[in-house]
């Protein structure tokens, strides 16, 4: 009932929102976007609401979003859903415009860690906002409760001695270089200076050492979880992860180290050639409502960035995601590092 | 256009029988190719079962390699105390066994100490075996082939997944296709010391199992997971590999049972996505690894076009399409004659029935059948003899009438209008034939009284005994007629002259003057006769006629009971 009546103290505010989206009828929406972002159920509510249409093409990967988006200039979509790194090339090739943030009223509902758009790396250039954060997954740490009695709060866990063979970390060059920055106490993971390499290597090849071993696949880190008595986990799918070992039947517990946890955050951009701002910016607006928001968290396992997660505590960092400083090199390295080469021998070449 | 019975009976004869022949034909066929598909499906079924064992039999081989290594005191001894000349020994039988085993890409002897160091290393390195030494060799704790062949007991072997090994400095083994089997070293207190890994080259492996199959056929190979090892196009194959899944189940859902494990194989007709224009029929086995690995079982699949599978039942079709066409043919054939068998005897009957106006007799109608045609056929047959009867009635009933209508009642012989017909013709005749005809006038003398005294009855039996002396008397050519009461007419044809025709009437005078014995009366009469000649005293009826009629007058003028021979009055002297 209170929540009815407060609906109700808002009802002239919907009046003022809801007259301009009038307007909006008869047009189209089209829109770019990963698989569970929009789905059918909440294009259609969005469509009978506005009365426009919505045109939606799911992409898998960040370079077939860069081509769709890239090729005629933007031409073809109206908003799209890029993460904070790679959105940093769209706004370079001028693809994305500002947002107008006035007529995003959702961003209020947002939880605290995205009211201060400009404390987000990449969403603000010169004043103006060119994304809108809208879901998120951050890599923390999963640790078996019952092999773990205090929760680890610090990367360098990975690192310990007492986890020997029983430690889980991700086959991927660019974040295991960033973890290894941030362990040793780097500022920004994503630039690695030039005297450092030496020492990330060393760092990468102990945590190679301290391992049972590296996965790649969501599932296949349940399997080995389960299967290898594993005690910790670098969580590269997040919440993902924590949810599906959940329903294994693990005993486990998810930590924002205190380093922070690396995260990618993506989030809704408008084009350059967005045939009706309004409309983009009523769809965005619209996905930030409970409904989308809680289709996200109950049906893809990700964060919303309008709903608190229980997992989180007051004050944990999430370090966004950003280009790095030389992806090939990272690679270059990694793949010796996880071949077993010796330290000389992957500096060798 | 209008069509027989014979040949709408010839038609849905023909009909049937092409039917029958077609569809027994085509059920036939349809059989028989689904056998051949079923047994096509069997011979992959076999097949793909014979490489499956091949590849456990290299397993084993592979196995029982392992053992003797897992075994061998010098692996034992090197892991516990490590030394150059016994590497070096461990080196050359890894050698040994590796020249013997073209498919192995890289053996080793791995500490579990040390993180997993590799301790003896044979690579191949395209046609020359090398020994890897020194920094190249690396730490392999942290792969599955190590930490969990560690944990195995002694002779047991680990398979690791099959996957694209990107293990740096592996020489040809390097991003190609691998699969790692591994034992460990057990040393005789039972501590696991380290383990010994030979990585198979699964694209010898695979060019092994296509070699022996016949080059139309397409194999598969996929991981418990559905994820394709071997596939006829090898982009689709280690797409997991690239970040993309390529499953055997998307292809070919069927062998869904198969992966999950829910079958130990599945017989497959494909005629979707890439075999939409080329089917093919395929099977697919789910062998299970029976030794330690990730890989529960390996996805085996044979698969064979459609069309060659089907040429067979090509060669099938078309004989038996050959033997169909024959059939109807026969049946076409049948109809015909048995249409004709049943035609035939209606077209004679109607045949028959169109001439028996004319002809009386009803020969060739089959009424000695007995079927529903003899029943017709008797049927008609009396319905003709019934009418034949009524007609040839119907015939007397007219000839008399015409009888009737041409003679005189009384007498029996001809009246005046049968008469005037026959004088026509003798004329045309005689004119014709430049002849000479007579007519002759003849009247009973004193008739009246008789009729009168004795009465009718008499005067009657008189007349008609008149008119038999009358035709006695003359030729059956000639032609006596009755004019009416006593007057009696006389034509005679082809007469010589004058002379001939008063013979005949002297004759016929001679002849009535005899006595008529009528009902006891004993008459004696005389007749008066008159004769007109052709040409001479007439050249029509009513002349001649006309001129009789004169000199029978005459003739009754001069007495009666005489012949007068007309004569023109010209003639008279």
């Amino acid at each position: 009932m209170i929540r009815f009546f407060r609906r109700l103290c808002i009802f002239p505010l919907l009046l003022v929102a809801v007259f301009p989206i009038a307007a909006l009828a008869g047009e189209t929406l089209r829109v770019l976007a990963w698989p569970g972002y929009a789905d059918a159920d909440l294009v259609r509510a969005f469509e009978q609401r506005t009365g426009a249409r919505v045109e939606v093409t799911l992409i898998d990967s960040d370079d077939v979003m860069w081509q769709k988006i890239s090729r005629n200039k933007a031409a073809d979509f109206d908003v799209f859903a890029v993460n904070t790194a790679e959105l940093q090339r769209y706004i370079k090739q001028g693809l994305v415009v500002p947002i107008d943030t006035g007529a995003i009223h959702n961003l209020a509902t947002q939880v605290a860690r995205f009211h201060d758009l400009k404390a987000i790396p990449g969403l603000v250039h010169d004043g103006a906002v060119y994304a809108i954060p809208y879901t998120y997954s951050d890599m923390g740490l999963i640790y078996d409760r019952n092999q773990v009695k205090t929760p680890p709060d610090s990367i360098t866990s990975l690192w310990d001695p007492r986890y020997s063979g029983k430690v889980l970390a991700y086959n991927g060059s660019t974040h295991n270089f960033s973890l290894a920055a941030l362990s040793l106490g780097r500022a920004n993971p994503f630039h690695i200076a030039d005297k450092d390499w030496p020492l990330m290597t060393r760092r990468l090849i102990a945590l190679r050492r301290n391992v049972l071993t590296f996965y790649t696949e969501p599932s296949e880190s349940v399997d080995l979880f389960m299967g290898q008595h594993v005690a910790l986990l670098f969580a590269n799918y997040g919440t993902q992860q924590l949810k599906l070992l959940r329903e294994a039947g693990a005993n486990v517990g998810y930590v924002i180290p205190r380093e922070g946890a690396l995260a990618w955050l993506d989030c809704w951009a408008i084009t350059r050639s967005a045939h009706n701002r309004a409309l983009a910016e009523a769809w965005i607006d619209y996905l930030l409502e409970q409904a989308p928001s809680m289709a996200l968290v109950n049906r893809q396992g990700l964060a919303s960035t309008t709903t608190p997660s229980p997992d989180y505590r007051p004050g944990d960092r999430l370090i966004w995601l950003q280009p790095v400083e030389d992806v090939d090199r990272r690679s270059h390295l990694w793949e010796r590092i996880l071949s077993g080469y010796k330290f000389e021998k992957v500096m060798a070449q | 256009m209008k069509f027989g019975l014979a040949f709408r009976f010839t038609l849905l004869l023909a009909v049937i029988g092409v039917l029958a022949a077609g569809s027994t034909g085509y059920y036939a066929y349809h059989v028989s190719r689904g056998m051949l598909v079923d047994s096509a499906k069997d011979e992959l079924l076999t097949a793909t079962s014979v490489l499956a064992q091949r590849i456990v039999q290299s397993r084993k081989e592979a196995s029982s390699n392992l053992q003797i290594l897992g075994g061998y005191p010098d692996a034992i001894a090197e892991l516990e105390h490590p030394d150059r000349a016994r590497e070096q020994e461990i080196a050359t039988l890894f050698s040994l066994m590796m020249k013997a085993n073209p498919g192995y890409y890289e053996m080793r002897l791995i500490a579990a100490a040390d993180h997993g160091m590799e301790r003896v290393r044979i690579d191949r390195d395209g046609d020359r075996l090398l020994r890897v030494t020194g920094d190249e060799l690396q730490e392999k704790g942290h792969y599955p082939y190590v930490y969990e062949t560690l944990k195995l007991s002694a002779g047991m072997t680990y398979m690791s997944r099959i996957a694209i090994n990107h293990e740096q400095g592996a020489h040809s083994g390097q991003d190609r296709p691998t699969v790692q089997l591994a034992t460990p070293v057990v040393d005789r207190q039972g501590v696991t010391l380290g383990v010994v890994v030979i990585n198979v080259d699964l694209n010898g492996m695979f060019a092994m199992l296509s070699a022996d199959l016949p080059k139309e056929y397409l194999l598969f190979m996929a991981n418990s997971n559905g994820d394709y090892l071997i596939h006829p196009d090898p982009s689709q194959t280690f797409g997991f590999d690239r970040g993309r899944r390529i499953l055997v189940q998307d292809e070919f859902p069927a062998t869904a049972d198969v992966v999950q494990g829910k079958a130990d194989h599945v017989l497959i007709e494909a005629r979707a996505g890439r075999y939409a224009n080329s089917p093919v029929v395929a099977a697919f086995i789910g062998q299970v690894v029976q030794v330690a690995s990730p890989e529960h079982r390996i996805i085996l699949g044979l698969a064979q076009p459609l069309p060659a599978v089907l040429a067979k039942s090509d060669l099938l079709g078309s004989t038996t399409l050959r033997m169909v066409l024959a059939i109807c043919l026969v049946c076409i054939v049948l109809a015909v004659l048995l249409a004709r068998a049943v035609t035939r005897p209606l077209n004679s009957m109607i045949a028959i029935v169109q001439n028996f106006p004319d002809g009386h007799r009803a020969e060739g109608l089959p009424v000695e059948r007995n079927d529903e045609i003899g029943g017709l056929a008797r049927s008609f047959n009396d319905m003709r003899t019934q009418i034949s009867r009524q007609m040839a009635d119907l015939k007397q009933s007219r000839l008399e009438l015409e009888h009737q209508a041409q003679h005189d009642a009384l007498t029996g012989l001809p009246n005046r209008a049968l008469f005037d017909d026959r004088i026509k013709k003798a004329l045309a005749a005689a004119q014709r034939d430049n002849t000479r005809l007579a007519v002759m006038f003849i009247d009973v003398d004193r008739f009246k009284p008789i009729n009168d005294n004795l009465g009718h009855a008499v005067g009657d039996l008189l007349l008609m005994e008149f008119a038999s002396r009358i035709r006695h008397a003359i030729r059956d050519a000639d032609t006596a007629a009755r004019f009416g009461g006593d007057e009696f007419v006389i034509l005679l044809r082809n007469i010589q002259d004058p002379g001939d025709a008063l013979n005949v009437a002297e004759k016929i005078r001679l002849a009535v003057n005899q006595a008529f014995d009528c009902e006891g009366h004993m008459l004696v009469v005389s007749a008066s006769i008159g004769i007109a000649l052709y040409p001479e005293h007439g050249a029509d009826t009513i002349e001649l006629s006309k001129h009789a009629d004169e000199a029978m007058y005459q003739a009754k003028e001069q007495g009666r009971n005489r012949v007068v021979l007309f004569e023109h009055p010209s003639d008279t002297p």
